[in-house]
């Protein structure tokens, strides 16, 4: 028993292998590396073979940089405010998929087509839609009276264009995952209450969301880790215009290391304070969504 | 239900699908019209222009960049695959410690959280040293760090799945431990490698990041390829539309038949972790 124990446990590690060479090599080595790069000054652009040493200098930098504070700012908002309208819409419309008895197929697969869509189509799309002269939706504004509105020109709007983008393109996601945990309930339950004369959000509020709820949390987390990493839609519909306004930090790191400018070392270091902040932020919204479920 | 409540629910249901096809709809009925045309919502091409496909299949590099990506995406699958189902069953099955395990588990989760950027500026520079920049095997393995944490992931779900009793049973029919792998999981997890592999290929394929980062032309891919079109003005968005649904086909072909791995891929992650 011993030996075929130690057998199993021998084969295990080597089945591991081919992963953690992988892993090792490809993520590992890169980000130890990026640790230490980002303790020096290193700006292609001012000379590739100059590079100092710094020690934290580029991590104090970002602190007096208004730009990196301004693309964290646009994150957040975007990421809060794409994941509560998410949720409601997605949970909205898990309810009615879960209501109806027929077309349930046809409805489900038009609500969901969106997220087999890459970011960067549905950037382009709606990018061509949302234009402000021949974009289709000032257009049908205009046909039923309203006067059109500058969606990614005016920059108290364009972070809301953005928004609008997002939640068209991923709010099944959470519809899927919502409709699973609807499903899974067993329906006895269900019928229980409603023999005993409860309302539809009594049924709601005391049997489906308890049971809900550890749907609900992994799917706010889940959206929200991919919220925070937003790229594609702001560099392919706005390139973070106008004006900073719709720049969001993957963006900003992205421009300062690799898009226009090679300052190597700084960008690196916000890279790296900037994760920082999505394990913080995401570790606070999973304790908010356990508070909320302890009441 | 009564019938006022089931026609609010179907009402409600049809307002919200509009809101998602139009879009779909808009771009596959401007991939069909002239540029004239394409500016206004309300006037229609006849007949439909069909070059607007050709025009964007011969748009510079745009042909290669479907080529790169195909290949790409197979062979980053495959090695995801392999190297993603041992290391599942390692975790899922065999007696390396707890500690380890969890070791693993974490690193892998905590792997999706971190922003690409922290991944892909080290690793331009190491490639601009190896001479891995811009070539299709430097983009097959710095793939491997999006797909290879999202399949070891997914497969632990599913070989957790498949009861262990039955190995037990075949240990005692007298199945050696180096098959128990192939002749026993790996059969019963075979919806799993496929929903994996898919969802996978479909994270290749819309990636947009690594592509512009670690690529400039020779394996250059699809994601980058179409935002070359995104300088165009609006006298080209049908060849800009065509382009778009082009990019989109293998989606719709994986949508259209493999429906059911999709969904189960797409909700799996969240209902357990």
């Amino acid at each position: 028993m011993s030996t075929s124990l130690k057998r199993r446990r021998r084969l295990g590690y080597l089945y591991a292998i081919p992963s953690l060479v992988i892993l090792v090599l490809f993520v590992i080595y890169p980000v130890i590396y990026g640790l230490r790069i980002s303790l020096f000054d290193w700006d292609w652009v001012a000379g590739i073979d100059k590079i100092t040493f710094v020690g934290l200098g580029n991590y104090l930098a970002i602190f007096k940089d208004p730009y990196f504070w301004n693309s964290l700012k646009n994150t957040i908002l975007f990421a809060v405010g794409s994941l509560v309208v998410e949720f409601v819409l997605g949970l909205l419309c898990a309810m009615l998929l879960y209501k109806i008895k027929r077309g349930g197929l046809l409805f489900r697969t038009i609500l969901i087509f969106p997220l087999t869509i890459s970011d960067m189509v549905a950037a382009i799309m709606w990018r061509m839609m949302l234009d402000p002269s021949s974009g289709v939706v000032n257009q049908l504004l205009n046909s039923i009276g309203i006067k059109s509105v500058d969606w990614l020109g005016n920059g108290k709007v364009v972070l809301f264009s953005i928004i609008l983008v997002e939640v068209w393109w991923m709010t099944g996601n959470i519809t899927l995952i919502m409709l699973s945990g609807l499903q899974s309930m067993p329906v006895e339950q269900l019928e229980c209450g409603r023999i005993d004369g409860a309302s539809s959000w009594q049924i709601f509020r005391y049997l489906q969301w308890p049971h809900l709820r550890s749907f609900a949390e992994s799917a706010l987390s889940l959206r929200m880790i991919d919220l925070l990493r937003v790229f594609a839609i702001s560099w392919a519909i706005t390139g973070g215009g106008p004006n900073r306004a719709s720049e969001v930090s993957q963006l900003y790191i992205y421009t300062n290391g690799l898009g226009k400018y090679l300052d190597i070392g700084y960008s690196i270091a916000m890279a790296i304070l900037f994760s920082i902040f999505v394990l913080i932020i995401v570790a606070v919204l999973k304790r908010i969504i356990r508070i909320g479920a302890d009441e | 239900m009564n019938r006022k409540k089931t026609l609010f629910v179907y009402i409600l249901l049809i307002v919200i699908s509009l809101f998602f096809a139009f879009p779909v709809i808009w771009i596959f009925v401007t991939s069909f019209k002239l540029p004239v045309d394409a500016t206004n919502f309300w006037s229609m091409t006849i007949p439909p222009r069909f070059d607007n496909y050709i025009k964007a299949w011969k748009n510079s590099g745009f042909a290669q960049a479907f080529v790169n990506t195909l290949v790409i995406a197979v062979v980053t699958v495959l090695i995801s695959l392999v190297a993603g189902f041992l290391m599942a069953y390692a975790i899922k099955r065999s007696p390396i410690g707890k500690k380890v395990k969890s070791f693993f588990f974490g690193g892998v989760y905590s792997m999706r959280i971190i922003p690409e950027m922290v991944f892909l500026i080290p690793l331009f520079i190491l490639y601009q040293q190896t001479k891995l920049y811009d070539t299709k095997i430097g983009m097959i393995f710095a793939f491997q760090v999006l797909t290879l944490p999202y399949c070891i992931m997914l497969l632990c779900n599913f070989i957790g799945d498949i009861p262990e009793d039955l190995e037990w049973a075949a240990r005692l029919d007298g199945c050696r431990e180096g098959q128990m792998m192939s002749r026993v999981v790996l059969p019963l997890a075979m919806p799993g490698i496929v929903t994996s592999g898919i969802l996978a290929f479909i994270t290749v394929w819309t990636s947009l990041m690594f592509p512009l980062t670690l690529a400039y032309s020779r394996a250059q891919t699809i994601a980058v390829s179409i935002s070359v079109f995104k300088g165009y003005g609006s006298f080209n968005w049908p060849v800009m539309a065509a382009a778009a649904m082009i990019v989109t086909i293998p989606q719709i072909i994986l949508f259209a038949f493999c429906n059911k791995y999709l969904i189960s891929g797409y909700t799996m992650g969240a209902v357990k972790e």
